[in-house]
């Protein structure tokens, strides 16, 4: 009897040891070859999973997934908030561990360690010749002011960072002339950074600035929304169009179902800006409406509806619109691609959170 | 710092002695209602282990969190810096309830407990019990229940007890007892001070060094933790029909957050956490022939401070009134009904002023023997919440004993029952992300478990087997729709088996204890509530399929040595990566000293001896191997003149 009952324990143990010794073996992925690709940045999760790359082929309609992970051989281990490419490189402004992450453009390969030093959350990425700016914000004690907040000019030939203090929490950043635009987002304010002597001045807006785009006639675009701790009205949230020339306000259009990230993006003829709009509640329904820059008329009805739309991006090669879709911050989320027209033409499975995208020509 | 700590101690005895006013009243209002402390008894067809003094004894410097990875086959999600939550049998941490002396101390606003914030120091008495009983223990006992208690021993004198311990990576842990009993009066307490600074060295493998292709070495930062605590107990006898009781516990939390392995190196937030506790229980005990009244008061304060931001602190105080009456020959068998009322108000940043609470509880569970070796228990319970949903939880339970000699026993239980957890503060109040229509999370356990136990002298060798399966509908979790919210997105189906033996044998002057629990649990959604999840039909994130303990103590006269190995199967992350099984062995050997009557023991452990670098939580740096050293001092049975004569 005691023997059996000592075998049994040490079988047992032996068993535990055993499973722990077993590894699964991995497969190799495939190297693969691309012409034209949209750069998929699934945020992943903050406290869990991190970011990852899908790349989808816009020739062949197809997606791959951990694409930093097969070009580098390990995983990416941050969040990367949004993605920048600039003279064939990439930029991935990451999160938690804060640093900016430079890899090849056509095989996202990693060869010199990310900026980390003076860098902390950065958020978007702007850049004209061997100069870029990143909004970042800072050490954060109180969410509401963001007083630690700066931007980050980075000499791309040496990689040192130099910050310029702007408290407001910088978030979209665009080059116009010689002048960088900045929306603070605990203020109702643009900044304007005169890049030749980084004079600060501001924009009053309406309401909160998010992100920017640049129309046909050279004008601004900023996405204007209501936060919890700078709540405006409804009839004060939407689009505000600005003259870079004066930095003055020419019209404000205003569009009260503006999703909280002020997502905007626009077409390749600088004709259409494209808006997120905010998710119904109690509910899941999303969509994406269009204004027509000309008339500076919103659409009276979305251009998509769907569910869970957490971000979107416009393929300059043919206006398709890539829409993300994500259930949750702990499971894959989806792309759905529609043409200019609002029509669905491709859906694939990404990683978790797919957020923002860059579309690259490899072969150009 | 500490003169704070001592003035919301001196606040919180102030206050018993105002509550203590209050429940004479209310027991001479509610003199024919009665209360009954363990409601265990009713567990009929269910598990429950009460853990042995002499493994508590050995992790009496450690958290809950030390003493369930290394005894229980359950699953605890861990950081190294002070973070702990359980998942118990696939479910999620709010899904098990804490109890200390039947008050559930799991958070209000978040639904779940640290349990690396609760010290085994203070505990002479931790059960597990596995699977639902929402019947029993109301809200969150959907995977499991953990129960802290005492064990009151009367006439025992003083009693004064102490612990140092020393260990790597700056931890330390004091710890104080003072006891006195006679026949009448029982008091103690207990008071201890533990801190880390986890400052351990490991390779991250976070962060590649791509101009010199080699992961960079890397020492852990941020996350040292401080806790204080101190219970406090008293038991007054006043007649054999009659007796009164007081336990204050009182916790003061501090932990860094642990970064991320990548923030770690690269930097990031770097914030901090205090959490304090007030945990405070008063009431009395009746007995006359067959009927036991209880009548409590309980008052819970729980407070939290993010990175000394005083602007958004977390508190929630909960008055709760408890009664209950027992009957051991109702309708021959045993009787049990009471209700619990909880009022609460929390003062929380982000919830509207006007958030208050009313709770209700209405019980009854009956218990008899059918026929001479098989026993039925029923439960039911009501739970009502103020302008809220209310939820009724039954259960079901046989036990029938095959075998039932005096060195023998084999038994078979059989149990179904249901199970509820009311959805958070948080869930429902915080502005402007709560969700007001969230339901509660419902759930049904079948579970079927036999047991073979035989004693042969001083020896004696148990065998158990369990088979369960569980639903949870209307799972609720937080998702990302413009803005965060907690919604009711899935349906969740756990199914499993434990098992478990355990053996002792004594050759010559050996005595040999070892037993292994292991628990396989497959735990998956199996409907989605929300149209494009794509993890219906896969097991649950961070569940491991396998999860296994062994032990083995010899005890040789005085000396001790024991070793613990852990098996935590490989379980899926977020983004569905797997991260890999770890097998974990720890060792302590000691020996004890007497003199008289007293005790000096002195302890040597090593943890993690393999030293596998391993990542229970993903991208979170965990320490290698590393060394402490306990010295335990006691003195007992120092009676007083008058009781040594007798």
């Amino acid at each position: 009897m005691k023997k059996i009952r000592s075998f049994m324990f040490f079988v047992a143990l032996a068993a535990t040891v055993f499973f722990t010794s077993c590894d699964n073996s991995t497969n190799p992925i495939p190297e693969k070859v691309y012409s034209k690709v949209a750069y998929i940045v699934n945020y992943g999760n903050y406290s869990g999973s991190k970011s990852e790359i899908s790349i989808y082929d816009t020739d062949s309609s197809s997606i791959t997934h951990d694409a930093y992970k097969a070009a580098n051989s390990v995983d990416f281990t941050s969040n990367i908030e949004s993605i920048a490419v600039h003279k064939d490189i990439a930029y991935f402004m990451s999160n938690n561990g804060d640093k900016i992450d430079i890899v090849d453009a056509k095989s996202l390969q990693a060869s010199v360690n990310p900026i980390s030093t003076d860098i902390t959350k950065p958020r978007y990425f702007a850049a004209d010749g061997s100069t870029a700016y990143i909004s970042c914000w800072g050490d954060v004690d109180d969410w509401s002011v963001m007083a630690n907040s700066y931007i980050a000019k980075i000499d791309l030939t040496t990689n040192i960072v130099t910050k310029i203090a702007l408290p407001g929490g910088p978030e979209g950043v665009i080059i116009i002339g010689n002048s960088l635009y900045v929306a603070l987002t605990t203020t109702k304010k643009i900044a304007v950074i005169d890049l030749s002597n980084n004079d600060i001045s501001y924009i009053n807006t309406l309401a909160v600035p998010y992100h920017f785009v640049v129309d046909e006639a050279g004008y601004l675009w900023a996405s204007m929304v209501s936060t919890y701790t700078v709540p405006v009205g409804l009839d004060s949230v939407g689009l505000t169009q600005i003259d870079p020339a004066t930095n003055t306000v020419l019209a404000n259009v205003n569009f009260t179902d503006i999703g909280s990230n002020g997502f905007i993006h626009i077409s390749s003829d600088k004709k259409t800006v494209y808006v997120l709009g905010k998710e119904a509640w109690p509910g899941t329904a999303s969509s994406i409406y269009s204004i027509d820059v000309p008339s500076q008329v919103l659409s009276n009805t979305a251009l998509i509806s769907g569910e869970k739309f957490n971000g979107f991006g416009i393929n300059p090669e043919n206006d398709n619109i890539y829409v993300f879709i994500s259930p949750s911050a702990t499971e894959n989320g989806s792309l759905k691609i529609y043409n200019s027209s609002g029509s669905l033409i491709d859906e694939e499975e990404t990683g978790i959170s797919p957020k923002h995208v860059v579309f690259y020509n490899i072969e150009q | 710092m500490q003169i704070k700590n001592f003035a919301i101690l001196i606040f919180g005895l102030s206050l018993n002695v105002t509550l203590w006013g209050q429940s004479l009243d209310s027991v001479f209002i509610l003199k024919e209602v009665k209360i009954t402390a363990s409601k265990d008894q009713f567990l009929v067809g269910g598990k429950i282990e009460t853990i042995d003094s002499t493994v508590l004894n050995s992790v009496s410097g450690e958290n809950l969190t030390e003493l369930l990875t290394r005894y229980s086959p359950i699953y605890i999600k861990q950081n190294a810096g002070g973070m702990a939550t359980i998942r118990f049998r696939g479910t999620s941490p709010d899904h098990t309830a804490i109890l200390f002396n039947g008050i559930n101390i799991n958070s209000l606003t978040l639904g779940h407990s640290n349990i690396s914030g609760i010290p085994v120091f203070l505990f002479d008495e931790i059960k597990i019990q596995y699977g639902s009983a929402s019947s029993l223990y109301g809200t969150d006992a959907i995977g499991g229940s953990i129960h802290l208690g005492n064990n009151p021993e009367w006439d025992r004198g003083f009693n004064v007890s102490f612990q140092q311990d020393f260990a790597s990576f700056g931890s330390f842990f004091s710890g104080l007892k003072l006891g006195y009993s006679n026949k009448n009066i029982r008091y103690s307490i207990k008071l201890f001070h533990q801190k880390k600074k986890n400052d351990f060295p490991f390779l991250n493998t976070a962060v590649r060094d791509f101009e010199k292709d080699e992961f960079v070495t890397d020492t852990q930062k941020n996350a040292a933790i401080s806790n204080y605590g101190v219970l406090q107990e008293l038991y007054l006898k006043f007649s054999d029909k009659i007796f009164y009781y007081l336990k204050l516990w009182y916790e003061d939390n501090w932990r860094q957050i642990q970064p991320n392995m990548s923030a770690n190196y690269y930097g990031g937030s770097f914030n901090e956490i205090k959490n304090k506790h007030l945990r405070f229980i008063s009431g009395f005990k009746y007995y006359s022939g067959n009927h036991e009244l209880t009548a409590d008061l309980g008052y819970v304060r729980d407070y939290q401070l993010y990175d000394k931001n005083h602007e958004q602190i977390i508190s929630t105080k909960s008055f709760i009134v408890n009664l209950n009456y027992f009957n051991t020959k109702f309708l021959k068998g045993d009787f049990n009904t009471g209700l619990n009322f909880t009022y609460i108000k929390p003062d929380v940043h982000a919830y509207k002023e006007s958030v208050k609470e009313k709770r209700v509880d209405i019980f009854a569970s009956y218990k008899r023997k059918l026929i001479p070796r098989m026993t039925m228990a029923l439960n039911l319970r009501e739970s009502i919440v103020s302008e809220y949903n209310s939820q009724f939880a039954p259960s079901l339970g046989f036990d029938y004993l095959f075998i039932n000699s005096l060195n023998q026993n084999l038994n078979c239980k059989l149990s179904v029952s249901g199970s509820y957890k009311i959805p958070t503060f948080n869930d429902r109040y915080w502005y402007p992300n709560g969700n007001p229509d969230i339901l509660p999370e419902k759930g049904i356990n079948y579970e079927f478990n036999t047991k073979y136990k035989i004693i042969r002298n001083k020896n004696s060798f148990h065998i158990g087997l369990t088979g369960f399966l569980m639903e949870v509908d209307n799972w609720i979790q937080w998702v990302n729709l413009d803005i965060w919210r907690p919604q009711n997105i899935k349906k969740v189906q756990n199914k499993g088996i434990e098992f478990s033996f355990e053996n002792t044998i004594h050759i010559a002057r050996y005595r040999l204890n070892s037993g292994i629990n292991y628990s396989l649990t497959k735990a998956v959604e199996v409907k989605s509530y929300n149209n494009q999840s794509a993890s219906t039909g896969k097991q649950l994130i961070y569940t491991p399929i396998h999860l296994g303990v062994a032990f083995v103590t010899v005890d040789y006269r005085k000396w001790y040595l024991s070793t613990t190995a852990s098996y935590t199967g490989q379980r899926y992350t977020e983004s569905y990566n797997t991260l890999e099984g770890y097998f974990l062995l720890n060792a302590t050997f000691g020996k004890s000293f007497h003199l008289k009557k007293n005790i000096i023991s002195v302890n040597f452990k090593a943890d993690n001896i393999l030293n596998k670098a391993y990542q229970n939580q993903e991208l979170y740096a965990m320490p290698g191997r590393n060394y402490g050293i306990s010295i335990k001092y006691s003195i007992t049975s120092l009676k007083i003149n008058r009781n040594e004569k007798n």
